[in-house]
């Protein structure tokens, strides 16, 4: 029995049971199902913290000022702060549509997904166009890739950030889609547990990264 | 009704939502302070604040608990 169906609910549910017996082969319930893909999932965030922790080591070896003191270049403090603030609120709508769904609430899950989706591209078009000032007609960014450790080490966190952004928005429109369509439901909605937990994740890595870019160290004219 | 009918349990997880969002947004103001009120901008300060807020996303968003408990979370 594939995944799919098992989300669908097709699979009799023997959630009691240790096992589904089916002739010569035990399948494992739902329940259990929902436990190893747990279990694989933290694997997985346990793999992606190499990749940011090695970003972050990267910050705080290579941002030294000239006495070994840590810096940091000069950037938008209150752009900082109004994507954070929108990130953290979509984790919040992120939980509620999980709680949602878990409690049958079809309609608050749909539209607290659509907030969280909408909260994470309005994150995205933060950075790109306030931070990092891609569309300079708009606002002028402070740092280029170019500039030495500063803009590279700056592109790099938020860059790799951004894309696990861009990631979770597409993962959390599919699973919408897949809710509008009458997927999920509140004894089974692993993809939901996933999606939302993966959200969460992204919300983690930016819970350092913040402090990191924004925040710690003295702030110094960065080399253009 | 008692104490831990579905619609109290209910109404008790969403406000549970509700309660660390308010906490990670206040311990985000704080830590924005923080960063310009010496001598509290320093890194340990501004690394246990953001250790907190992880705490928090960890234990309530993403129910780490549930990686190994036997219930549904």
């Amino acid at each position: 029995m594939t995944a799919t169906a098992i989300e669908h609910g097709h699979e009799h549910d023997h959630a009691a049971d240790d096992h589904h017996h089916t002739g010569e082969i035990d399948l494992p319930t739902y329940l259990e199902y929902t436990r190893r893909n747990r279990l694989g999932m933290w694997l997985f965030f346990a793999s992606e913290a190499f990749l940011f922790l090695a970003l972050l080591v990267t910050r705080f070896y290579l941002w030294r000022g000239p006495h070994g003191e840590v810096v940091r270049p000069e950037l938008d403090q209150f752009a900082g702060l109004v994507v954070t603030a929108v990130l953290l609120l979509s984790s919040y709508f992120m939980n509620r549509a999980e709680v949602s769904i878990a409690n049958d609430k079809r309609t608050d899950f749909l539209a607290s997904l659509l907030i969280t989706a909408a909260l994470g591209t309005a994150f995205l078009v933060g950075v790109v166009v306030w931070e990092w000032g891609m569309f300079p007609g708009i606002v002028k960014g402070h740092l280029k890739p170019t500039d030495g450790v500063f803009g590279a080490v700056v592109f790099g966190m938020t860059g790799m950030h951004a894309l696990h952004v861009l990631s979770g928005v597409v993962l959390i429109l599919n699973v919408w889609w897949l809710g509008r369509k009458g997927h999920f439901s509140s004894e089974r909605h692993w993809g939901v547990e996933a999606c939302a937990i993966y959200w969460h994740y992204v919300d983690l890595v930016w819970i350092f990264f913040y402090p990191a870019i924004y925040l710690i160290g003295t702030t110094i004219e960065a080399p253009h | 009704m008692s104490e831990h009918s579905p619609t109290k349990r209910k109404t008790a997880i969403y406000r549970e939502g509700i309660i660390v969002a308010i906490t990670l947004a206040v311990l985000t103001i704080v830590e924005y302070y923080a960063a310009i009120t010496p001598p509290f901008d320093s890194f340990a300060i501004l690394m246990i604040l953001a250790l907190l807020k992880a705490i928090l996303v960890v234990n309530y968003f993403m129910h780490i608990r549930s990686v190994w408990s036997e219930d549904e979370h």
